[in-house]
């Protein structure tokens, strides 16, 4: 008699793969849409930047990244535009969002609290020194003039998040007002869960390009002055859509995704 | 919304081409452009490969106009490196005009510099390398061939299949985009007639919120389709078309090895004489 095997490939993270490859598509077609200029870039940062962010929200932490980097790909595919650097821009600009965002809804559970402070530590150790100090002078890197406002400016970006992840903010109010049903309380979790998501992609979004594109540390120094109103504003974004969105979603009738916040 | 760059058949030799040797040019364009450029006398290096990827372009006989469309979308970017680097290049004494005063180490950066600007357009000649190879990839590769090609490279089926199907239902989404707008528009809602501010602020949440509820009814449907028709059961799908590597597959896929050879061989003749 012949086995019956499983096929156990159908669902990631709890979600089906039809859902996941849908909302990929979805955020592939955001590629298209311009959304707010790349300061420190001059083209743009597509739709997409928000859709993935939404996509661990919408789909639990792990099917929200896969489709948030199978919708990467796919607007890489379509948009090659927003995507220069191809595939390492899918991943840098399209995916990490949803990484982040799944930390930062996630930091209550040990794994992705160890995960996401490493993160942080990671991400601090390379944008204090990398480009300007580490290739520094011999890959052609003069040092910011003024390296204690650098210094300042680019802790917003690791140590306000490793702040906020350490701290109840995180380990227990976020989880609770987005899980819970106060939809004041609801808007005031994403948002900080957003705006510190955000702050932790910029490390990762900017330092590579600066290097590539052999940036000047006045330069960066603006980019980190610009960036501190612009990812709270594309935050405050992603708050609007998500909040009616997943209570949308929590009234459709549709079958819940585990670990979804819906 | 309109996709500026898709699949179009045409009998070409690069429409006819492996989807991996395709893959290898773009591999190696990126492993070309990541490698650091940091001096115009490095132009012949991305002048070689850019001379490549445009004579694919015309070998495939893709339209003039679409490579112009790459150019326009990444004008910005381009003027952008320019001016910046322009002002902010530590290595340039010829001044082109001097809009202001404002010393920042050893560079006025209300300078323009001749040298930061031709850095620059060495700069968004890099980009534009690397930009050009992914349009031609899915310009000339189908669905089917995408497919094909990803199995080949031992990508799990389920990745493969998310990755093609997500691709094939980009028109859905433009038609459902299209459906909903329609219908807001019905309802005096109308997208177009917004500035930016008021647009992130109230249009999205109209538009996505039906979309993503219908993409999930939809996707309920595929999934569906996808259990009946067995997808997920162990052993390796068949193919319905057979794509073999031929020996012409494997004369192009070494001729883009060599271009990438003798380009990195510049680079280093290049980087030594440099000191």
């Amino acid at each position: 008699m012949s086995e019956v095997k499983s096929s156990g490939g159908m669902r990631i993270g709890g979600a089906s793969i039809a859902w996941v490859t849908l909302y990929g598509a979805l955020c592939g077609v955001t590629a298209l849409i311009p959304f707010f200029p790349y300061v420190g870039g001059g083209g743009y940062l597509p739709l997409l930047c928000a859709f993935t962010a939404l996509a661990p929200i919408i789909l639990g932490p792990v099917a929200g990244v896969v489709s948030a980097l199978i919708g990467s790909v796919v607007g890489m595919l379509i948009a090659p535009a927003a995507f220069p650097l191809g595939l390492l821009d899918a991943i840098l600009v399209g995916t990490l969002p949803a990484v982040f965002m799944a930390m930062m809804l996630n930091a209550y559970k040990r794994s992705w609290f160890l995960a996401a402070v490493a993160t942080c530590i990671v991400l601090g150790v390379v944008g204090m020194f990398f480009p300007f100090w580490v290739p520094g002078a011999s890959a052609g890197f003069a040092k910011p003039e003024n390296p204690l406002v650098y210094w300042l400016l680019m802790a917003v970006y690791w140590l306000l998040p490793l702040i906020v992840i350490v701290s109840p903010v995180a380990r227990t109010l976020i989880p609770k007002w987005t899980q819970g049903t106060d939809r004041k309380f609801k808007y005031v979790g994403f948002l900080i869960a957003a705006v510190t998501a955000f702050f932790m992609w910029f490390i990762p979004l900017c330092v590579p390009y600066w290097y590539m594109f052999n940036y000047s540390p006045a330069v960066a120094t603006a980019a980190e002055i610009a960036y501190l109103w612009w990812l709270p504003a594309l935050g405050a974004v992603v708050t609007i859509i998500a909040v009616p969105l997943v209570e949308a979603l929590k009234r459709s009738g549709l079958p819940k995704v585990p670990g979804a916040l819906w | 919304m309109q996709v500026p760059f898709k699949y179009t058949y045409r009998d070409t030799l690069v429409h006819r081409l492996h989807p991996l040797v395709k893959l290898l040019h773009v591999l190696l364009t990126l492993l070309l452009i990541i490698t650091p450029l940091y001096s115009i006398r490095f132009l012949p290096v991305l002048a070689v490969w850019l001379a490549l990827s445009v004579g694919l372009w015309s070998l495939a006989r893709i339209e003039v106009s679409r490579f112009a469309t790459l150019i326009k979308l990444l004008l910005g970017t381009f003027v952008f490196l320019i001016t910046i680097q322009g002002f902010t290049y530590r290595f340039g004494d010829t001044v082109i005009v001097t809009l202001f005063q404002w010393g920042y180490g050893d560079t006025n950066l209300g300078a323009l510099k001749l040298e930061g600007v031709v850095f620059g357009l060495l700069l968004s000649l890099r980009m534009l390398t690397a930009a050009a190879s992914l349009p031609l990839f899915v310009m000339t590769t189908s669905s089917a061939d995408l497919m094909t090609g990803l199995r080949k490279l031992h990508m799990p089926k389920v990745a493969t299949l998310m990755v093609v199907s997500a691709l094939s239902f980009t028109t859905l989404i433009f038609e459902m985009w299209a459906f909903i707008l329609d219908a807001q528009k019905l309802r005096g809602f109308d997208i177009n007639q917004m500035n930016i501010i008021t647009r992130l602020r109230k249009a999205y949440v109209p538009i996505v919120t039906p979309l993503v509820l219908l993409l999930f009814r939809r996707a309920n449907d595929f999934q569906i389709a996808l259990e009946t028709r067995g997808f997920g059961t162990p052993g390796n799908p068949t193919e319905v078309e057979r794509l073999e590597f031929t020996v012409r597959d494997g004369v192009v896929a070494a001729f883009f090895v060599a271009v990438w050879v003798l380009c990195q061989y510049l680079r280093v003749q290049i980087a030594a004489g440099l000191g």
